[in-house]
């Protein structure tokens, strides 16, 4: 099996073609690898978002292929790509974005009642997950009642629930305050590293950018620097 | 009191009575035109059988039965004419008929403004949770998950409202039905033959019927905020 998890070939993206065009993602090439631990940086405005958007099928590019695991997902109608997306990507936000009216349990096991994944297997998926980012005692308690750190990490727990190909997360510690930022960074470099989960993060956190073991910048849309993916395999 | 008439062979007959008592009902002119009198002592004055009549007013429990009981009454007397109430007052048919039609338009114009309601609040939900929406396409849930998920919504919001409507609704009708609603004074409505106390009833039908259209309105209602859901961009939607 490839270890080529995405295959992006000059993609770009402008906003307002027909008024003030934005050019936000300008002619960019970039593969990326089972298992790496990627940050795309850049100053604002510079195109990160747009990117992960782009690459997770959330936007549409105007020119170019995204070979996500083999599907060129710009030719998915809405549909198949909403429906691509629920088994191969998993998402972070940086507002977390839980459902509030959901105690953490549901809200991880709801992306597994998408996929139609029988209760026995959720509950213990989900049990398993929150263990693992260290809300087992957590389970029933709902957003609201949660701290912004343990809130990411209940995201992250949801984003790993559909058993992804990769995880995109968009500035995941830009809520945070450093304890927990520190926190939430650890639990996905574990995650990386035991499970081999890819992570691509869009940050400009120092911290972020400190442990990812490939750095993109993007500036004005275009790749300015790529540290490569030498570094990409988990320790 | 002096009373002339046609008799049977149409010449014309006259008879004196003592007035024994004054009647009132709700129509003041049916009550100025009408007199009661003894069969037995009016007949004779006709130069008809004292058991003879020249009308017969039957009382059925409801309009449906009518025609039945017309067919059955022709059957079994075919030398008498049959007649309904329509027949005899065709007005009065059509008013009903008319009041029917005006009921049909008030009942649309009820429906339209429930709707507007629906649209009104379920387009507020979808807005107010336009990034919980735009956070579940992202992750994966179709489209017409998300679109019956607005659907049910409203279903659900009708289902909760529709019953406490109709038993307050129940209840009123119930208590009016008893105690009566007064538009006017009495002698302003006897003189047009209503009676100025009005007692509302509404059969169990109607409010089958209506449960069915409030129903039926509230789904209807609820594919346009569906629609404006289903457009939202999960790209826009999680940034705002």
């Amino acid at each position: 099996m490839s270890n080529l998890v995405i295959d992006a070939t000059n993609i770009s993206k402008t906003y307002n073609p027909d008024t003030i065009p934005v050019k936000a993602v300008d002619n960019v090439t970039l593969q990326m690898q089972r298992g790496e631990f990627t940050a795309l940086v850049g100053p604002s405005g510079s195109g990160k978002t747009t990117l992960l958007n782009l690459i997770g099928g959330l936007d549409k590019s105007d020119t170019g292929k995204i070979i996500i695991n083999g599907t060129d997902i710009t030719t998915l109608k809405p549909n198949a790509l909403i429906d691509f997306r629920l088994h191969n990507i998993g998402f972070i936000f940086q507002s977390y974005n839980l459902v509030p009216v959901l105690t953490a349990h549901e809200n991880v096991e709801f992306i597994m009642l998408l996929q139609n994944i029988d209760k026995a297997d959720r509950d213990k998926r989900v049990t398993n997950l929150l263990n693992q980012v260290g809300l087992s005692d957590k389970m029933d308690v709902r957003p609201s009642q949660l701290s912004g750190g343990q809130q990411q990490r209940v995201a992250v727990a949801r984003a790993l629930a559909s058993k992804p190909q990769f995880i995109l997360a968009d500035e995941p510690t830009a809520n945070l305050d450093s304890k927990s930022a520190s926190n939430l960074l650890d639990i996905m470099a574990m995650l990386n590293k035991e499970e081999n989960m890819t992570f691509i993060f869009s940050t400009h956190d120092q911290r972020v950018i400190e442990r990812a073991r490939r750095v993109i910048t993007l500036v004005d849309g275009k790749i300015s620097s790529d540290s490569g993916i030498a570094k990409t395999q988990p320790a | 009191m002096v009373l002339t008439f046609l008799d049977k062979d149409d010449n014309i007959a006259s008879g004196a009575f003592r007035v024994a008592g004054i009647f009132e009902s709700n129509n003041s002119g049916w009550d100025n035109a009408n007199v009661f009198i003894n069969k037995a002592e009016l007949n004779p004055l006709l130069g008809i059988d004292s058991n003879a009549a020249n009308e017969i007013a039957i009382l059925l429990n409801s309009n449906r039965n009518i025609d039945t009981a017309m067919v059955s009454l022709t059957r079994a007397f075919p030398q008498y004419k049959v007649e309904s109430w329509m027949d005899i007052s065709p007005e009065t048919s059509a008013m009903i008929s008319l009041m029917s039609q005006v009921s049909v338009v008030f009942v649309i114009i009820i429906l339209l403004a429930l709707s507007f309601g629906i649209v009104n609040t379920m387009l507020m939900a979808v807005l107010e949770r336009t990034r919980e929406i735009g956070m579940l396409l992202a992750l994966g849930m179709n489209r017409a998950k998300v679109f019956g998920l607005i659907v049910f919504e409203t279903f659900f919001l009708v289902m909760l409202g529709c019953p406490l409507g109709m038993l307050i609704g129940w209840a009123t009708i119930q208590y009016l039905s008893v105690h009566g609603i007064t538009l006017a004074s009495k002698s302003t409505m006897a003189s047009y033959g209503y009676s100025s106390v009005f007692h509302p009833d509404l059969p169990f039908n109607s409010y089958l019927q209506i449960i069915v259209l409030v129903i039926i309105t509230a789904l209807l209602s609820s594919i346009f905020p569906a629609v404006k859901a289903l457009k939202l961009n999960p790209a826009e939607t999680i940034k705002s």
